[in-house]
């Protein structure tokens, strides 16, 4: 039998490599010789940290992010069906994530939902293109504590404005944090329609989305 | 597996030409765009294409270019929308002209529609939406380096998306083609073309983790694939310019080492390989900082920088001073563009001229404006050159 420490390295070592099924079957592995769930999230989250802090000191670039990223989700899926129960494993919060109406970039969200799933975020990828109005339906239905978008063209940015007018209209909109992000975004414009944070890349968005429920639960 | 090519739009299958699209209204109205441009453009005292030419050259000309369109004024004043746009071949070209027009631009590109880099030959799917660019439904490649290295490489003559980039090139360059740079034919790097048309970013990149050494030999055939196509634009075309457009082989999208082992290799070659008058190295727009690649992309040979901020156009002007590249500067960004006022624009592009005019090889552009931009301020950038830009420089 292999001793926890090193299974839980291994977990670790295959989200830095982006390697998904080496992540899959050490998680496996870890839930075959019954550790804990709440133990493995937290291995994944501390081995996604180390990731998005290498890629924050430039270590690490696109490509490793997005696929330590995927190996997390992927090695996650395993691990969701069992959240909640033994083990007391919980979601650190919830994140509706989308990309604007007009918009069909994938790739920037999907970096970011990889990342928030790494973080331990429950979240709900609504896709691209959607109307700012489903936005505000999902926060609704899940109860969401963040409302993220990603607009990546410049043409695409004021839909990020009408997302917080449908929170408004919703009635929600003091209910939710609301982050903005994507290359057409700058901090400047997220102040200017009333966003909450702006995050230049998937590490930012980690780190809001961390600050924002650390607020929520004081 | 084999790749089967995805066909679009199977309703312009049946026309040969541009011009077997054209009703007569259709005609008339595009043969009076184009005899309003002729008017304007030949009213200065050198054409567009003559000027371009000028400052790719390094050579006298009257004035800097200012080689930028408004394209959402054209689509919104002919009410072609995103489906038009890639389903209607006569009213993207009405669009293109009016927006030229009004946009008072002195720069002529080709068909803005169905611009799929390939990827249906490769059977990569997507599909149309009203209000924005088409969204992939399916990769083509599914296997990896494998579907690459397996198969024959489909023919791109049967490319949907090429035939009609061709045929309405081919159109404008007859129409208006002796005074107009009529737009530069360019292909993308093996690095790009691999993981954003064939096989997707993800999985992509995977591939190429784990199987480097494979990743070259699959790179080395796809580039050879691209170079035959790059030739094939060129001689069915005429135009002058070939760009090797790899955004994603940029400083925000791949890792140096990446950078060196996959995506520079064949930026150089293509250089030797393309017997284009120039080849330019450009992309990324947004935030990407290629500052640190430039002197990388002149030791390859690069004829034209093609950037704007946050790359530095100083450092762009000295390399150009040092070994001659021309500059298209996009002076001024998506967010500039929208959100400063014509004052500021036009402050914005005296600085930029200030620094890029003097010696010449420089362009004047700006990122894509938005549909939201107004008019003016863009039409406060365009006057700004004119009123600037004019050699010799006063400033």
């Amino acid at each position: 039998m292999t001793d926890k420490k090193t299974i839980l390295k291994k977990i670790s070592e295959s989200l830095n490599a982006g390697e998904r099924e080496d992540a899959v079957e050490a998680v496996q592995k870890a839930l075959d010789q019954g550790l804990v769930v709440a133990e493995i999230l937290e291995t994944i989250r501390e081995g996604m940290d180390e990731v998005g802090e290498k890629y924050r000191r430039g270590e690490y670039f696109l490509p490793e992010l997005v696929l330590g990223g995927k190996a997390a989700e992927t090695a996650l899926a395993i691990l969701v069906p069992r959240m909640g129960s033994k083990g007391g494993a919980s979601f650190v919060g919830t994140v509706v994530l989308g990309t604007v109406e007009g918009d069909i970039h994938d790739l920037g969200k999907t970096i970011v939902y990889a990342m928030l799933s790494g973080a331990g975020f429950k979240v709900y990828d609504i896709g691209i293109d959607v109307p700012a109005a489903k936005f505000a339906e999902k926060a609704i239905e899940v109860k969401a504590d963040i409302v993220a978008a990603s607009a990546l063209l410049s043409t695409t940015v004021p839909r990020l404005k009408d997302i917080e007018d449908a929170l408004v209209k919703a009635g929600i909109r003091k209910k939710v944090k609301t982050m903005v992000g994507g290359a057409a975004v700058t901090e400047q414009y997220a102040k200017s329609i009333g966003a909450d944070g702006y995050g230049k890349d998937a590490y930012d968005a980690v780190v809001l989305a961390k600050k924002f429920v650390g607020q929520k639960k004081k | 597996m084999a790749f089967v090519n995805f066909d679009p739009v199977p309703h312009l299958k049946k026309f040969a030409h541009f011009e077997d699209l054209m009703s007569k209204q259709d005609k008339s109205e595009i043969d009076d765009l184009c005899n309003k441009l002729r008017i304007i453009w030949t009213s200065e005292p050198m054409t567009p294409m003559q000027r371009s030419a000028g400052a790719m050259m390094g050579t006298e000309i009257d004035r800097v270019p200012f080689s930028s369109v408004h394209r959402f004024i054209g689509m919104e004043k002919t009410g072609c929308d995103y489906l038009k746009l890639y389903m209607d071949p006569v009213a993207t070209i009405k669009a293109n002209l009016v927006a030229v027009l009004e946009s008072k631009s002195e720069a002529l590109f080709g068909y803005m529609g169905i611009d799929m880099n390939l990827s249906d030959v490769f059977g990569t799917k997507w599909k149309f939406l009203p209000n924005t660019l088409p969204v992939v439904t399916e990769w083509g490649v599914k296997r990896g380096f494998k579907d690459i290295l397996d198969n024959p490489l489909p023919d791109p003559r049967e490319s949907h998306a090429l035939k009609w980039q061709l045929e309405t090139q081919r159109f404008l360059t007859e129409k208006l083609g002796d005074i107009s740079p009529c737009g530069f034919s360019f292909i993308l790097g093996p690095y790009y073309t691999y993981n954003s048309c064939l096989r997707g970013p993800i999985d992509g990149f995977y591939d190429i983790k784990k199987y480097p050494d494979i990743a070259v030999k699959a790179f080395d055939k796809l580039y050879l694939y691209l170079v035959d196509l790059a030739k094939y634009l060129i001689e069915q075309t005429g135009v002058p310019a070939c760009a090797v457009v790899d955004s994603l082989a940029s400083p925000s999208f791949t890792s140096p080492a990446w950078f060196q082992k996959f995506c520079a290799p064949y930026n150089k070659k293509v250089i030797e390989d393309v017997p284009a008058m120039w080849t330019i190295a450009g992309g990324g727009q947004g935030k990407t900082d290629f500052t640190p690649l430039l002197e990388t992309y002149a030791e390859m040979g690069y004829g034209i920088f093609m950037f704007g901020p946050p790359t530095e156009l100083a450092k762009m002007k000295q390399i150009s001073n040092e070994k001659g590249t021309a500059v298209v500067h996009w002076a001024l960004t998506s967010e500039m563009l929208r959100w400063y006022t014509p004052k500021q624009i036009e402050k914005r592009v005296k600085e930029c001229l200030k620094i890029g005019a003097p010696g010449g090889k420089y362009i004047m552009g700006t990122d894509l404006p938005d549909d939201e931009t107004p008019l003016e301020n863009f039409l406060a950038a365009r006057d700004a050159v004119h009123k600037y830009g004019k050699y010799p420089l006063k400033f």
